[in-house]
């Protein structure tokens, strides 16, 4: 399981409708809001490809400027180093 | 209060998240104090590029288990890339380098450190002067400076040379002949600063994104700061910017002789700013990193020529844009700062145009507020902070020392207690000299015998490696030694390979582009038979010294490296066993701080670096015994060493008048351009989720995943012109090299047609047997950005 911990920076004129779609999203839990275009969150996917796809897929969400990464616990992923070594 | 693994990664990751977003500085501390009793944290800055952005690493069971960003820090506050909150994986690729291996009857095999370092010393006994070490910008200071003292203190020859040639040595001649003292004057605050940020050539956004992502925040919270990314190709800088201008590669020479012909023009140049605090300097024949005065007539003349006819006709920037940056920099109300990074230093004409992107700062009188400045940027953790501080390069020494004077010799003879005369006073051998002689046979000039490698990989990042790194006959005579952490190109043609620790394997000192020095601790046990590079230095320098080699021995026939502790009494720290006896960073840092007050670089003491998340220097001590960063150099009140009622004080002056140089330099055309044969430009760079050669970044899954393999970018024109299909593999060649690679169209980034762009990341397509070594004639850098190459399906 890899955790990431996000930013998410809103668009301004869309940071209400875009917080509450996202809010849904599968592995994702949001912060407290103090600046509406700036929302701390988690998300917790299966693997490496996973969380760089979730990721994407909320840079690519309506009302999502982009997605600042703060954090991330990788600690139980290096098995697949091999792997993607010779990927 | 303790938390079940799960709960605590998740809650560091929301500390983390929230102490980015701006809502609550301080959770994170919080956090780290009620994590699992066996995760420790301690601060490092990243090991990967110059920004030098600060990490807490999370550490369990003497293993590196989490990564964040430190929300102490000015230069990231809390944020981190893609390449930083992974950095803690580069330490556990399976294939780490744990052993000393030597080549034996072909076949590398496995040896002890013992026979390593006999090895190491007898190839410098049998040629003192044909050995060289050839290192890098991801040296800590500490490993720099004992190579710098091994060498240039010991061994006399002066044959030492970073990678850091390969990417800012343009960068170091520009603040020389501007200001007659390397670094940028401006800090990182320029960035929250500007009004407007202009990127001459630099794509920002992949390679120092945390800067970047500074100004998107300011204009994302509705700061009117204008981006305007002047380059070559589109890249993610361009859809993010403001203005987008594309100029016709190597006339950024006329763009910027473009701006100042207007300023002039127009009448729009700051008189006042100009005739206090400048003077005028055009290049000499042959070039000199100094010149010689011109007039400021002399300057209006030459630069008249550089109409916005001329200009736009040659760069391809229209009439408009240029007088839209003309009317920039005339407008004195504006803040502007100007960065850049590899595409104005990797140009045969780097000197130059480093040194007009100052001129026309100086001239519109741009400088030296916060936020209105030139300010240039560094791809290396530590290529400010060893390469161009401690000065381990072919012609430096510590403290802005230059071996071919006799005065500065003897300054650094003084300080490590040399006999006089112990300093060689001829220059060493520049990166691409010394890898052409080590590449040539001694009988044709090839004087240089041994090469010892240390933290690069020359095999993938040199110029042109057909010529300058790949076998050739004759050369059974020449040795390859290589100190690196993970097999690479380089350690496949080694002879001897030293395993090396890496990042917090190890005690380390950095200094990032805005002269912040950074310094962190050892936390966790290198794997296998891996030790530290300085001890490696010292110990090879020991068996020298005890085999009876005179440069070993200052003048009262002490080690080089003596080493005390707290009662005096030497410490043998060239037994890897009592290595950690004494912290010999510390050590090493203050002898070698002496040097830094020589030419106003000040560094504090090494404890006040273990407290702080680096100081940017000239860091100076107040009355009451504090000690105080620098943000802004050359200002008064901002810098502790300009005179009271001056204004401004360029004091390393090169016109001795405490005056900067606004430079003419000509346009001069580039060495090679595309014709029938060869019909394109070919660039290469870098790329946001590699790191240089991929050695570290390779080894990590998600960073590896996401970008596993180089391409070819190709505008769609140019490709359907060929038949070539997006995916398709195609062979690019120049006249000196060809490699195989996928073409990529509509990609990341989007080259004009009649130019192709290729990452020089993936050591399974070699893109550096194809690009050109010619050099900036001063700073001796090459240009990987402009090369004429045909781009054809494999078997045409
Ligand atoms: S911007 Fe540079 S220093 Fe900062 S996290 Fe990324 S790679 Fe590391």
């Amino acid at each position: 399981m890899l955790v990431s911990g996000l930013v998410l920076c809103l668009n301004d004129d869309a940071s209400g409708t875009a917080l509450e779609a996202i809010r849904c999203r599968p592995g994702l839990e949001l912060g407290p809001v103090e600046d509406p275009r700036r929302v701390p969150a988690v998300l917790e996917a299966p693997t490496e490809d996973a969380s760089r796809k979730a990721i994407e897929g909320l840079e690519a969400h309506e009302g999502v400027h982009h997605v600042e990464v703060a954090f991330i616990g990788f600690d139980r992923s290096q098995e697949s180093s091999d792997a993607a070594r010779s990927a | 209060m303790q938390l079940d693994r799960r709960s605590f990664v998740k809650s560091a990751a929301m500390a983390a998240a929230v102490s980015a977003a701006g809502g609550k500085p301080g959770a994170l501390s919080a956090l780290t104090a009620s994590s699992p009793r066996d995760v420790t944290w301690d601060k490092a800055p990243c090991r990967f590029c110059g920004t030098g952005c600060h990490v807490q690493v999370g550490v369990e069971d003497g293993k590196v288990v989490a990564i964040t960003g430190d929300e102490r820090a000015d230069v990231n506050k809390g944020l981190l890339c893609v390449k930083g909150y992974n950095v803690g994986g580069i330490l556990y690729g399976p294939d780490r380098l744990t052993t000393p291996l030597l080549r034996k009857n072909g076949r590398l095999q496995p040896i002890s450190w013992d026979e390593a370092l006999d090895v190491v010393a007898e190839r410098i006994l049998a040629d003192p002067e044909g050995f060289a070490i050839y290192g890098s910008g991801q040296w800590t200071i500490p490993e720099g400076y004992a190579c710098q003292k091994l060498i240039k203190g010991g061994l006399s020859n002066n044959n030492i040379d970073p990678n850091a040639r390969l990417c800012m040595a343009s960068a170091v001649t520009g603040f020389l002949a501007t200001y007659g003292v390397d670094e940028p004057a401006s800090c990182y605050e320029d960035f929250d600063d500007c009004d407007v940020l202009i990127l001459w050539g630099n794509n920002m956004a992949e390679m120092h994104p945390v800067l970047f992502s500074r100004v998107l925040d300011r204009k994302h919270r509705g700061a009117s700061v204008r981006i305007i990314d002047i380059g070559t190709r589109r890249t993610r800088t361009s859809d993010f910017a403001d203005r987008y201008l594309e100029f016709e590669p190597h006339t950024d020479q006329l763009l910027l002789n473009g701006i100042a012909h207007l300023l002039l023009a127009d009448d729009a140049w700051n008189k006042d700013f100009v005739e206090k605090h400048c003077a005028f300097r055009k290049n000499t024949e042959p070039l000199s990193l100094f010149g010689e005065p011109m007039s400021f007539d002399e300057y209006r003349a030459a630069l008249a020529e550089y109409t916005p006819e001329r200009v736009a006709a040659q760069s391809g920037v229209s009439i408009d844009d240029l007088r839209m940056l003309a009317g920039l920099f005339a407008d004195p109300e504006l803040r502007i700062t100007s960065t850049w990074c590899m595409g104005v230093n990797q140009h045969t004409r780097g000197t130059a145009v480093n040194t007009q992107i100052h001129a026309v700062h100086l001239l519109s009188g741009h400088f030296g507020r916060p936020g209105d400045g030139p300010t240039s940027l560094t791809g290396q953790p530590s290529a400010c902070g060893t390469v161009r501080e401690v000065g381990t390069l072919a012609h430096a020494l510590p403290g802005g020392r230059l071996v071919a004077k006799d005065a500065h010799r003897a300054d650094v003879e003084k300080l490590w207690n040399l006999p006089a005369g112990r300093i060689n006073k001829v220059p060493g051998t520049h990166t691409v000299a010394m890898w052409d002689q080590f590449c040539r046979p001694k009988k044709d000039g090839g004087d240089v015998s041994t090469i010892w490698v240390q933290v690069t990989n020359p095999g993938q990042s040199l110029p042109n490696t057909n010529r300058l790194f790949f076998p050739k006959d004759d050369l059974d005579e020449k040795f390859l030694i290589v100190s690196d952490v993970y097999p690479t190109v380089t350690t496949e043609l080694a002879d001897l390979v030293l395993p090396s620790a890496m990042w917090v394997e190890k005690n380390g000192i950095f200094g990032n582009s805005e002269r912040r020095t950074q310094q962190w601790f050892k936390q966790v046990e290198p794997p296998g038979d891996a030790r530290d590079d300085v001890w490696q230095v010292i110990a090879v320098a020991r068996r020298l010294y005890d085999a009876g080699f005179d440069g070993m021995r200052d003048k009262d026939g002490d080690f080089l490296f003596t080493i005390r502790d707290g009662d005096g009494r030497e410490v043998p720290v060239w037994e890897w066993e009592r290595y950690y006896d004494v912290n010999v960073d510390r050590e090493l840092f203050e002898e070698y701080r002496a040097f830094t007050r020589m030419k106003h670089k000040d560094l504090a003491p090494y404890d006040e670096y273990v407290a702080a998340r680096g100081l940017r220097w000239p860091v100076v001590q107040d009355a009451e015994g504090s000690w105080h960063e620098t943000q802004w150099r050359f200002a008064e009140g901002l810098d502790p060493y300009v005179a009271e009622g001056a204004g401004f004080q360029f004091y390393h002056s090169t016109s001795k008048d405490d005056r900067a140089q606004i430079w003419f330099h000509p346009y001069t055309p580039p060495p090679e351009s595309p014709d029938d044969e060869f019909p394109l430009w070919l660039s290469t760079g870098r790329v946001l989720e590699q790191w240089h050669t991929a050695t570290m970044t390779g080894r990590v899954p998600q960073l590896q995943q996401a970008m596993p393999s180089a391409y070819l970018e190709m505008n769609r024109a140019d490709a359907a012109e060929r038949g070539i299909q997006n995916g398709d593999r195609v062979i690019v060649r120049s006249r000196r090299g060809e490699t195989e690679l996928p073409v990529w169209i509509d990609g990341r980034g989007e080259p004009p047609r009649g130019s192709v762009f290729v990452p020089f990341f993936d050591e399974t397509q070699l893109i550096n047997r194809v690009t050109l070594d010619a050099t900036c004639p001063i700073s001796k850098q090459p240009d990987y950005k402009k090369c004429a190459v045909q781009v054809t399906k494999p078997g045409v």
